[in-house]
């Protein structure tokens, strides 16, 4: 037997819930563990732990009883409170909300399609059309030429 | 056809009222919350949420989880450890505006049952009044902790054993 199912026992004996046998085998068994032999002493004397707090009849509490019948009586729309009502509202549209809201910078930051050829027209032109800067490879056919000339 | 049931809940008011009252006196004991707030909140919360009812526990079972869930929000509230009395149980002197009327005609071993209780951490003391003082079996006890059975036959064991403790250590400084 482990310690921990011995205690298991020895609380299920203070409970009165051990069959004369198996109270009989427990003992016994205590005699392997005499720490828990002095706890089940101490714990089978112990006095009625039920009659630390007596139960109170009904009448010392007719006036909570009639509190809490008159509370959950009351009518739903008067427990509302302006704050209440307008989180109810708040949560219903917030998502429609979000969406627009959403909708809306993705509008102003996403660049318009008839502005995109405006804007591809100046680089195929520089693609196509030579510019006035002075390539490399224009460098280089000249230094070539100035060698032969050499 | 079965009454809706929140009339059935409204009509159990009276009966499951008193016993829950004794409970969350001892389990609230030494900690300043006052069980009537307690209970007050649990039943309104209760008749509110009474579609989430699932029947497989009883209601007692299903208020008392209730009001244990209230009383471990207030004791954060708080923000100090109402899980054991801040006296220490030999110097824990019960001053005369702290008797309630229903104390004045204690006997001292009964005074002194229900200083030990208070002085149990939350875990410990639980147990012991779901248990013994309100007569839930072991599987009632799983439903409103979510504990298993051999644990809170374990936490009953160190429950009474340092109740037995408390009290012996009592009689010693009397």
């Amino acid at each position: 037997m482990t310690r921990e199912y011995v205690e298991q026992k020895i609380a299920e004996a203070s409970e009165g819930e051990l069959t004369s046998s198996e109270l009989n085998n427990l003992r016994k068994e205590l005699k392997n563990w005499p720490d828990l032999q002095a706890d089940f002493e101490l714990i089978m004397d112990l006095p009625p732990i039920s009659e630390a707090y007596k139960l109170n009849d009904i009448s010392s509490f007719s006036y909570q009883i009639s509190e809490i019948k008159h509370a959950i009586r009351k009518p739903l729309e008067e427990k509302d409170s302006f704050s209440e009502i307008s989180l109810l509202w708040f949560r219903r549209y917030a998502l429609a909300a979000s969406i627009l809201i959403l909708a809306g910078s993705a509008t102003l930051y996403m660049p318009g399609l008839s502005n995109e050829s405006d804007s591809l027209e100046p680089a195929l032109d520089e693609w196509i059309i030579p510019t006035d800067d002075v390539s490399p490879a224009d460098t280089y056919v000249l230094y070539i030429d100035d060698l032969i000339i050499e | 056809m079965g009454k809706p049931l929140r009339i059935k809940f409204e009509e159990q008011i009276p009966v499951l009222y008193p016993r829950l009252h004794r409970s969350m006196t001892a389990y609230l004991s030494g900690t300043g919350v006052e069980p009537d707030d307690v209970l007050q909140e649990a039943f309104l919360r209760a008749y509110k949420k009474m579609d989430q009812f699932d029947k497989q526990s009883s209601l007692y079972t299903w208020l008392y989880a209730i009001a244990r869930n209230i009383s471990i929000d207030e004791f954060r509230k708080q923000k100090k450890s109402p899980f054991k009395s801040v006296v220490p149980v030999e110097e824990f002197d019960v001053e005369s505006d702290d008797i309630k009327d229903d104390e004045i005609e204690l006997s001292e071993e009964k005074l002194a049952l229900r200083k030990a209780i208070a002085n149990l951490p939350e875990l410990l003391r639980s147990i012991i009044i779901m248990k013994i003082m309100d007569g839930l079996s072991y599987k009632e006890i799983e439903k409103v902790t979510g504990v298993n059975e051999q644990t809170l036959k374990n936490r009953m064991f160190r429950a009474k054993k340092e109740l037995a403790n408390s009290l012996k250590k009592m009689r010693v400084d009397e």
